[in-house]
């Protein structure tokens, strides 16, 4: 299986994810609600100073036809001539009727409260409607008398007259026909609050606070001239300081413009446009509560919060939604795992059981198979020491302290547990550390090694049985060898000894009867001395070729040169009567045995000796040459040779391709040469013609060590 | 002929050989001074002055010619008794045998033998070899004192 394991998968980026979510929410959602509001406010302000305009614009249209009015008053022919008329007593009674049809006409037309006609000075000649009987005040005289003088329309600022009524006057010259001096005054009266007062308080817009002021300066007071909408009786008697701060009212007269934001009269934060009304000293101030603008605002922040914070709790439920998503299939990952692995371990060929706290707590079914229990609970609380033969326990006791209380390895060990019927069996085990829900516990391994056992037990036995075998044969070779060392004994000692006493007691006899005995008589006596010489020799050679075959090799370097010089010397001294060229090469140093191939050497300069006699000079050479892994030595003479044809028996045991009458010879030399040489790892050849000589060759393999 | 001189005693089981060294002996006239002890037993008998010897005149032999293969008792064990023994242990003692062995060699120089001799196969070379043994050590070998007790 390839699976890595599980590893929890950490919730942090999922928590970090919805955090950052969350806070662009948060953010997204403030930064629109700002926009709104500031869209909102804006609005808003746009809102107060187009009331504000409006109204300063109804005002001076509303004041212009008022002038306008009191110019028609002021350019009338008809009017003037019959005021002259009046004044000058000219039918006067009927100047007096037209006039004050005519100004019953205009006053009721027109809508002023009352319309006086004055003499300059201010003295009231006539009045429209005539029911009216109040006196002119001191700012109706003032304007009549300014009118007159200015012959021009003149206008008063809003006052309250003597009975405490708003009023607003016009005044209007009656201009004599000559173009002289006015001659009259027309005063006309207005009470703003038949038509003033509406227009300014109307709002033109659905408003819960909204409400227009109309102010004016007077001394350091600001006075609020009109009825104002959320305090009664108000106009011409709330007043505010001019200095007072914040007071919208108060800013206008100080000469703000625009929008402000401020503290109304009755304490209210307010959001205000303040607008001066053209030609005269009045100001308007077009003004909401800061709570009604706000309100929107602020409802519109809780929505959006609201919408944001829906946001946020929707992002957390996706992300719950995705970490249960990814939980659930971490689990079922999980849950098949574990399910592999305990497949893994319920199946698993080898026998694996669990040692917590010196019980066992799980086996497979393999282990049940092993000590033949059929149901779990056979084997599960029992103590391994029970289910393992006594002899192990020291092993074990020392094992689980090491794996348990240690934490180390240890090695597999071969040990016998006791089936539950009884039988014993061969078992290796292998354990290791392992961590049981937090406890220090056992892992094992057992497998059955009976098979193995019986196997190794059959080897042992079948090498025991060889090696008992080898034994034998090596004590019959042994017997052998002492058999065979009996009889070169018995060859050398039992043999030599009669041979001895034939060739003495001949010789004894040759002695005493010599002379008495006749020619053919003496010859059969020589011939057995001679006989029983070779006899001798061949016994000597035979007993040296047996030995050549057993001695011990004695590996060394070995000087060749001197070896052949320690060969050579008693063959010169032999040969001393002979004439024989030596021609000695020089040889190289071999590894090989010193005392046999001295033997080699007089074996072949002996031969090449004897095979030479008769020639003279005789010639024998003796050298070496390099071959690829080897030395190769030859001696060469200048002798018989031989037949190539019988070249392969010259290395025979008694093959000899001579009569002993020619050469004398046991035809053991060669033989001894070859069994050396081969020994010694080489090879041994010769080559010759009959009458032409001979080379005898043999070569040495170049080693350092010892041959076999 | 001194009749002081000393006794070779020859340890020879066999008859043919004792009579062939017999007659190489007397070619120097030394064959009335031999003694002949038929195995290794008879051998240390004579020397001790035991048994059939008990009565013999005291005084070594000037050399003792040991066979090594004899009935009873071989000569390297005679070889080793007569080192062993204080009183003999400075004989002259001479392996006279037919065998090549490098074992009995070895062991009998070991063992103390003052010359090792093989019996040639050829008389003249066997009288030759005979003689020269008994010349050398019972006429020219100087033998150490208080040889006789």
């Amino acid at each position: 299986m390839s699976d890595t394991p599980h590893q929890r998968q950490s919730a942090w980026p999922l928590i970090v994810g919805f955090a950052v979510l969350a806070v662009l929410i948060a953010v997204a959602g403030y930064w629109a609600w700002r926009q709104q509001a500031q869209s909102m406010q804006r609005q808003t302000e746009r809102s107060l100073v187009a009331v504000g305009e409006l109204k300063a614009d109804q005002i001076t249209t509303w004041l212009h036809e008022r002038h306008n009015d009191a110019q028609t008053l002021r350019g009338d022919p008809l009017l003037s001539a019959a005021v002259a008329d009046m004044l000058a007593g000219r039918d006067a009674r009927s100047a007096t009727t037209r006039v004050q049809a005519y100004f019953d006409d205009f006053q009721r037309n027109y809508g002023y409260v009352d319309l006086v006609l004055t003499s300059p000075n201010g003295a009231v000649v006539l009045r429209a409607p005539n029911t009216v009987s109040h006196s002119v005040g001191r700012e109706a005289k003032a304007l009549a008398a300014r009118a007159t003088t200015t012959r021009r329309v003149a206008s008063s600022d809003l006052y309250l007259d003597a009975e405490g009524q708003a009023r607003l006057g016009l005044a209007a010259p009656v201009l004599s026909d000559a173009g002289g001096g006015a001659i009259a005054a027309v005063i006309l009266h207005i009470d703003p609050s038949r038509y003033l007062y509406p227009l300014i308080r109307g709002w033109p817009l659905p408003s819960e606070s909204g409400e227009t002021l109309l102010v004016e300066r007077r001394g350091d007071q600001v006075l609020y001239l009109n009825e104002l909408r959320h305090r009664k009786n108000t106009a011409f008697k709330l007043t505010t300081p001019v200095n007072t701060a914040g007071r919208p009212a108060a800013m206008a007269v100080r000469g703000r413009r625009g929008v402000v934001q401020g503290v109304d009269y009755r304490g209210m934060p307010v959001l205000a446009a303040i607008q001066r009304v053209p030609d005269t000293a009045w100001f308007i101030v077009a003004k909401e509560d800061s709570s009604e603008v706000l309100g929107p605002i602020r409802t519109r922040g809780w929505l959006t919060a609201g919408f944001a914070l829906l946001l946020v709790i929707l992002a957390g439920v996706g992300t719950l939604f995705l970490w249960y998503a990814r939980e659930s299939q971490t689990s079922a990952e999980i849950r098949e795992s574990e399910e592999r692995y305990r497949a893994l371990v319920d199946h698993a060929p080898m026998a694996i059981f669990i040692n917590r706290e010196d019980r066992v707590v799980l086996a497979n079914e393999a282990c049940l198979r092993l000590f033949g229990a059929t149901a779990p609970a056979q084997l599960l609380g029992k103590s391994p020491f029970e289910l393992f033969h006594p002899d192990c326990h020291p092993a074990m006791r020392e094992r689980i302290h090491r794996l348990r209380d240690e934490g180390e390895e240890v090695p597999l060990i071969e040990e016998k547990v006791i089936r539950l019927d009884g039988v014993v069996m061969d078992v290796a085990v292998a354990a290791a550390p392992f961590q049981d829900q937090g406890v220090n516990a056992i892992h094992v391994v057992l497998s059955d090694i009976t098979e193995r056992k019986r196997a190794e037990d059959d080897i042992r036995r079948l090498n025991a049985e060889l090696e008992q075998r080898v034994l034998d044969r090596t004590a019959q070779l042994d017997a052998a060898n002492n058999e065979l060392e009996a009889f070169a004994y018995s060859v050398s000692h039992d043999l030599r000894a009669p041979l001895r006493h034939i060739s003495g007691f001949s010789s004894l006899l040759a002695e005493r009867a010599g002379d008495s005995l006749d020619e053919k008589s003496r010859h059969y006596v020589d011939t057995i001395s001679r006989s029983v010489r070779e006899m001798g020799v061949l016994i000597d050679d035979l007993l040296q070729f047996s030995r050549t075959g057993r001695a011990e090799l004695k590996i060394e370097p070995v000087d060749m040169n001197a070896t052949l010089g320690e060969a050579l010397e008693p063959l010169r001294r032999e040969t001393d009567d002979r004439d024989i060229d030596w021609i000695i090469g020089p040889l190289p140093t071999v590894v090989g045995d010193h005392a046999l191939l001295r033997q080699v050497w007089a074996n072949l300069v002996g031969n090449a000796a004897k095979y030479t006699r008769g020639r003279a000079p005789a010639r024998i050479e003796v050298g070496a040459d390099d071959g690829a892994n080897e030395d190769v030595f030859y001696v060469r003479d200048n002798g018989v040779g031989f037949d190539m044809q019988y070249a392969h028996k010259l290395f025979g045991v008694f093959q000899r391709l001579h009569s002993a009458a020619e050469f004398e010879g046991t035809g053991i030399g060669l033989a001894n040469v070859q069994r050396i040489i081969n020994r010694l790892g080489g090879r041994v050849w010769a080559e010759g013609e009959v009458d032409h000589g001979a080379t005898f060759s043999f070569s040495l393999p170049r080693r350092k060590e010892s041959p076999s | 002929m001194k009749t002081d001189i000393p006794a070779i005693l020859l340890a020879e089981d066999n008859p043919n050989d004792v009579e062939l060294t017999i007659e190489a002996l007397d070619r120097h006239h030394l064959a009335n001074r031999v003694t002949v002890a038929h195995d290794g037993v008879e051998a240390m008998e004579y020397l001790r002055r035991e048994g059939a010897f008990s009565e013999r005149e005291p005084g070594d032999p000037a050399v003792v010619l040991l066979d090594i293969k004899m009935p009873r008792k071989d000569g390297l064990e005679v070889l080793r008794e007569i080192r062993g023994d204080s009183a003999l242990r400075r004989l002259s003692v001479v392996i006279l045998t037919s065998s090549r062995q490098e074992q009995d060699l070895i062991t009998s120089y070991d063992l103390g033998v003052n010359a090792y001799v093989v019996k040639p196969v050829d008389f003249l070379s066997f009288i030759e070899a005979v003689e020269h043994l008994g010349v050398f050590w019972a006429l020219i070998n100087e033998r150490p004192p208080n040889g006789v007790k």
